[in-house]
């Protein structure tokens, strides 16, 4: 039984995570976007309040759905699809959801952590594992109507097909199979009298049939289950169940043994009932894990698109404005007024946007003043491909983009820029790592890499580096203040069709305007002005 | 009496090989040998732990593991294997069961699971060309026993007490606190409804009263009803069991154990390569010792664990090589190759596989190992004595052929007194036609006399071991390093690297 929100067709990609994600999170600086989409900012009560809470869960469902990008561009119409239902149904969502979240805690509560695949369980046990296949057997039951209700208003793919296979896996004659196995046992498992009326009560009995031969020992072997079923008595408490009993019983045939009064047979009869439900039960683990794998799923893949909704509502209130972004299989990237989605939540909305269409470029090489926003805008972009490549809205009016499942970032880490060989070996370490898993479909975004040597040093290596990359076709977009690295490079690549100079605006008078605008590098980063600036002289 | 480890199975000193826990812990063939019994049921110890007494007892066990490895002959004697198993289960059931009729029909199933497996052997190994000389032996011996008259009036009275028995079939019905019995096949019906519910899976149906020795009441009952329809059974029972107090032959009951030191093995072998280790058939070498990529079984094993990379060498003595020398750095993978190639020697003898891909020795007739003891309470003089000592049964042997492991000696000892005595030792042992390997960090050894062979840990360009070892000399080397080219991100390695 799948769930399949996240993929058309498998719950999920194991191994397909970019392969520099830890890296990634850091540059991109994305656990504030994580955070952001487990607050819950959304007013489903109606009572007007702002914000409801935490859930570190859907916080964690985002993280990790994000780690894996889809691949092509059905896939993330597939998911956009689903998300657009979502952000429609609210409701059902958070049905789903929250079913999924009572079942698994309950399970809990009954011992999840402690179920094991041995044969042989305590009476005590059996019992509460009996219970946990009563609680899934019920709410698959729920989940499948809470999906049907709302069928008609569906239209994603994702949504229609969940729809479609439950009503497949859990047609008329398995959900009464599955019901009659359910009621089966509950002799064994329901122990409290259910009371109908006053002094009345109804207690569930067994009635079984088996047979067996004696070859072993003599003693019962070779066992099969002819009947098994749970009738239901109801017993008035003034009398009691005992005399109840006894009444029945009053013609004894030959062949018939009763137990009545006999401690050591009413012994027997509970090993026999201990057997019969354990017996039954055994047939039951590849159900529990079906149905148990089933809201695990469901849990995480709604709590995906819960934080999914989440996102958008932080990109509506901080960003202006927000898109799907679209897929193009061409090589282009076109944005237009695209945010940083997290430094706008930081700042309350009060940050520059970006436009601009890049055609088969394959190298951007951003340089300019400092504090110019242009460490802002390479994380834009890098955060833009990795929420499309999610299948989330991105902070723009616009966005298109070619997909590029395997982006790499090369960020200096403000800790590390101090001189110091230690910190150029784990930039070179961290470079070699990406050399290692690159391909010519990457996108590789540095940021002020090997600013941890000397200025001479440094656009040494990185010259090396880029020029390398650039011949190899692997996509890179750089911010450097490497200034004899940028030269070099707009010596060798001015009349490049394939290359872009950027740089930080900055008007005349050194006002900065955080746009970023095509300009030759120049031979000066403007740190000493913003020196002066900050220290004076 | 036959036997499936040893040619003349009537000679009582089985440990007129070597059975030395000393070299089973310096080869550390103790964690190896109790890897194998972890992996197993039941305690095979023993068998590994002694070598086989002559050349011909080595190759009569080669040829049964090749035999067995046949995944058919193995299936077959598996088999065999698990319905012992089953009949020592029966066994304690017997042992420990009340009542007199129920150790009876114990002992009955006892009886037929015990004929009906060794017939089960017997056809399965006809219906296979086995090749070695143990297995054919084996298909003679249980045709002379089945053939035996006992054996055959065994077998029929079994049969037929057994079929009583095992077709009879009771209906319980249990209904508002009451039970009714009846001789009767049922139909199955919520069987069915499971099989429906549950295609494909099949549950084991746990009989209630299974762990008890006991009857249960409910039991006692049905008993009765059984000897009401079976009238002559307890006693036609009895009367069996009086017959035949004891119908396990004896030799069967040792073939049986002897079984395990090759299933047992191939078990292990088979998870060994799961993991990727290559395990071959020795062939046996006439002059020549060698290996392709040897590997230290106990390391194998501990990396199943820890995960760590084991490196296999190449193995070669030729036939006018006599000792091996080998030096290098601490920690280079030293001892690690000496105890390899100790282990390729002792698995060899034992007839079993070895942790390489291929590999021929010629055949040793003892096998010796002396390691120094790092951590001994007697030191300086006391210590070189104590090595001495030790040395001395090895040294004063006097029988050819054998081979000796040697890990550090004479630490202790002034350099050049070592050094002395190092090439003493070795002059000594290759004039008495000795082959072997002698670790030590002396490079001077290798001048000791002729027939050395000089082999060397081996270091890479950064000094980092490599654990390889090479037919080189002793010596020391250096390198330099840069930090770009170290991580091969310069511009004409990174057009190499990225094309």
């Amino acid at each position: 039984m799948n769930v399949y929100l996240l993929y058309a067709d498998k719950e999920n990609a194991p191994g397909a995570t970019y392969v520099d994600w830890n890296n990634i999170t850091k540059d991109l600086g994305l656990n504030a976007l994580f955070s952001a989409a487990g607050d819950d900012t959304i007013d489903k009560s109606g009572l007007g309040k702002d914000k409801k809470g935490h859930d570190a869960y859907i916080e964690h469902a985002v993280k990790r759905v994000m780690s894996t990008p889809l691949k092509t561009a059905d896939e993330i119409q597939y998911r956009q699809d689903i998300l657009k239902d979502c952000m429609t149904k609210q409701y059902m969502i958070d049905d789903l959801y929250e079913l999924s979240c009572e079942v698994l805690d309950e399970w809990e509560k009954l011992g999840r952590k402690n179920s094991s695949a041995v044969e042989t369980r305590s009476k005590g046990k059996l019992i509460t594992d009996i219970k946990v296949l009563n609680l899934l057997t019920e709410s698959v039951l729920k989940a499948q109507s809470i999906i049907a209700k709302n069928i008609d208003t569906l239209f994603s793919d994702g949504f229609k097909n969940l729809h479609e296979r439950l009503s497949e896996e859990l047609n008329d004659k398995r959900t009464l199979d599955l019901l009659k196995l359910v009621d089966s046992l509950a002799y064994f498992s329901d122990i409290s009298p259910e009371e109908r009326e006053r002094n009345t009560y109804i207690l569930r009995s067994p009635v079984m049939q088996l047979e067996f031969s004696i070859k072993e020992g003599l003693k019962m072997s070779d066992m099969q289950l002819d009947v098994l079923e749970s009738e239901k008595i109801s017993y008035n408490k003034q009398y009691g169940l005992g005399a109840k009993i006894s009444d029945k019983i009053s013609a004894l045939a030959p062949g018939v043994i009763s137990l009545t009064g006999d401690q050591a047979l009413q012994a027997d009869a509970e090993a026999l009932e201990y057997a019969v439900a354990s017996y039954v039960y055994s047939y039951c683990g590849s159900l529990i894990k079906e149905f148990g794998e089933f809201f695990d799923q469901l849990h995480f893949q709604t709590a995906f698109y819960i934080g999914a909704v989440n996102l958008k509502a932080c990109m509506a209130k901080y960003c202006t404005d927000y898109s799907f972004p679209l897929v193009s299989d061409k090589d282009i990237l076109e944005f237009e007024d695209l945010k940083e989605l997290i430094l706008s939540m930081e700042l309350k909305g009060n940050t520059i946007s970006n436009s601009g269409i890049y055609r088969d470029k394959q190298l951007v090489i951003i340089t300019g003043a400092n504090q110019g926003g242009k460490s802002t805008f390479l994380r834009s972009i890098g955060t833009a491909q990795i929420l499309m490549q999610c299948g989330l809205p991105v902070p723009a009016k616009k966005f298109r983009a070619s997909v590029k499942p395997s982006v790499f970032t090369h960020f200096t880490r403000r800790e590390d820029s101090a001189m110091n060989s230690g910190r150029l070996d784990e930039e070179l370490r961290r470079m070699d790592r990406i050399v290692r898993n690159v391909s010519r479909d990457s996108l590789v975004l540095l940021n002020e890499s090997f600013a941890t040597t000397t200025e001479i040093e440094g656009s040494d290596i990185a010259y090396g580096i880029v020029k390398a990359f650039k011949e190899n076709g692997i996509k890179v977009y750089t911010v450097t203040h490497l200034l004899s690295f940028a030269k070099r490079m707009y010596e060798e690549y001015n009349d490049d069709e394939s290359t872009v100079f950027l740089s930080a605006e900055h008007l005349e008078g050194g006002k900065r305007t955080f746009k970023m605008i095509p300009h030759a590098p120049e031979m000066t980063s403007f740190g000493l002005e913003l020196y002066e600036q900050v220290l004076g002289d | 009496m036959f036997s499936l480890l040893y040619l003349d199975p009537k000679e009582n000193d089985r440990n007129t090989g070597i059975k030395q826990e000393v070299l089973l812990t310096d080869l550390n063939l103790d964690r190896v040998i109790d890897k194998i019994c972890e992996d197993w049921e039941g305690d095979v110890h023993s068998f590994y732990e002694t070598l086989p007494s002559s050349k011909e007892e080595e190759d009569y066990r080669r040829g049964i593991y090749s035999d067995i490895k046949d995944p058919e002959i193995h299936d077959f004697f598996m088999d065999y294997f698990k319905s012992i198993k089953t009949r020592d289960e029966y066994t304690a059931h017997k042992e420990n069961a009340y009542e007199l009729i129920q150790k009876q029909a114990w002992f009955l199933r006892e009886v037929y699971i015990y004929v009906s497996s060794n017939l089960k052997l017997l056809e399965d190994l006809r219906s296979k060309n086995v090749s070695s000389r143990g297995l054919k032996d084996l298909i003679a011996f249980l045709e002379s026993v089945t053939n035996d008259k006992d054996f055959i009036s065994l077998k029929d009275e079994v049969n037929s007490l057994w079929d009583r028995l095992s077709s009879f079939r009771v209906i319980l019905t249990y209904d508002r606190g009451r039970f009714t019995l009846t001789n009767a096949e049922g139909v199955g019906e919520y069987e069915s409804f499971l099989s429906d519910l549950f295609p494909g899976e099949k549950k084991y149906f746990r009989p209630p009263f299974a762990d008890k020795e006991y009857f249960s009441d409910l039991e006692q009952e049905i008993l009765k009803l059984f000897t009401r329809k079976n009238k002559t059974f307890e006693k036609d029972l009895d009367k069996f069991c009086k017959e035949h107090p004891d119908p396990l032959n004896s030799n069967i009951w040792q073939i049986e154990k002897e079984i395990e030191y090759y299933l047992a093995y191939y078990k292990f072998e088979e998870k060994m390569k799961l993991h990727g280790f290559e395990m071959c058939t020795p062939e046996r070498g006439e002059d020549v010792l060698k290996a392709g990529q040897l590997y230290d079984l106990a390391l194998a094993i501990a990396s199943l664990d820890t995960g760590k990379k084991v490196v296999p060498n190449e193995l070669l003595l030729d036939d006018k090589e006599k000792f091996f020398v080998l030096t290098g750095p601490n920690q280079g993978g030293k001892t690690t190759y000496a105890r390899s190639i100790g282990q390729l020697i002792f698995l060899s003898k034992l007839g079993l596989d070895v942790p390489a891909v291929s590999a021929e020795v010629p055949y040793y007739k003892n096998l010796w190992t002396h390691f120094s003891v790092e951590e001994s309470i007697e030191s300086g003089r006391g210590k070189l004595m104590d090595e001495l000592e030790r040395l001395k049964p090895i040294m004063n042997g006097s029988i050819e052929g054998d081979f000796v492991v040697i890990n550090e000696l004479f630490t202790t000892a002034a350099n050049y007194d070592a050094v002395e005595m190092g090439k003493k030792v070795l002059k000594k042992l290759t004039s008495k036609g000795y082959h072997g390997i002698y670790v030590t960090h002396l490079g001077e050894l290798v001048s000791a006399c002729d027939g050395i062979v000089s082999l060397r840990a081996t270091l890479d360009k950064d000094n980092e071991r490599t654990f390889i070892i090479g037919r080189l000399t002793p010596e020391y080397i250096n390198t330099i390093d840069k930090e770009i080219e170290k991580y091969e991100l310069t511009y004409e390695q990174l057009k190499e690297r990225l094309s």
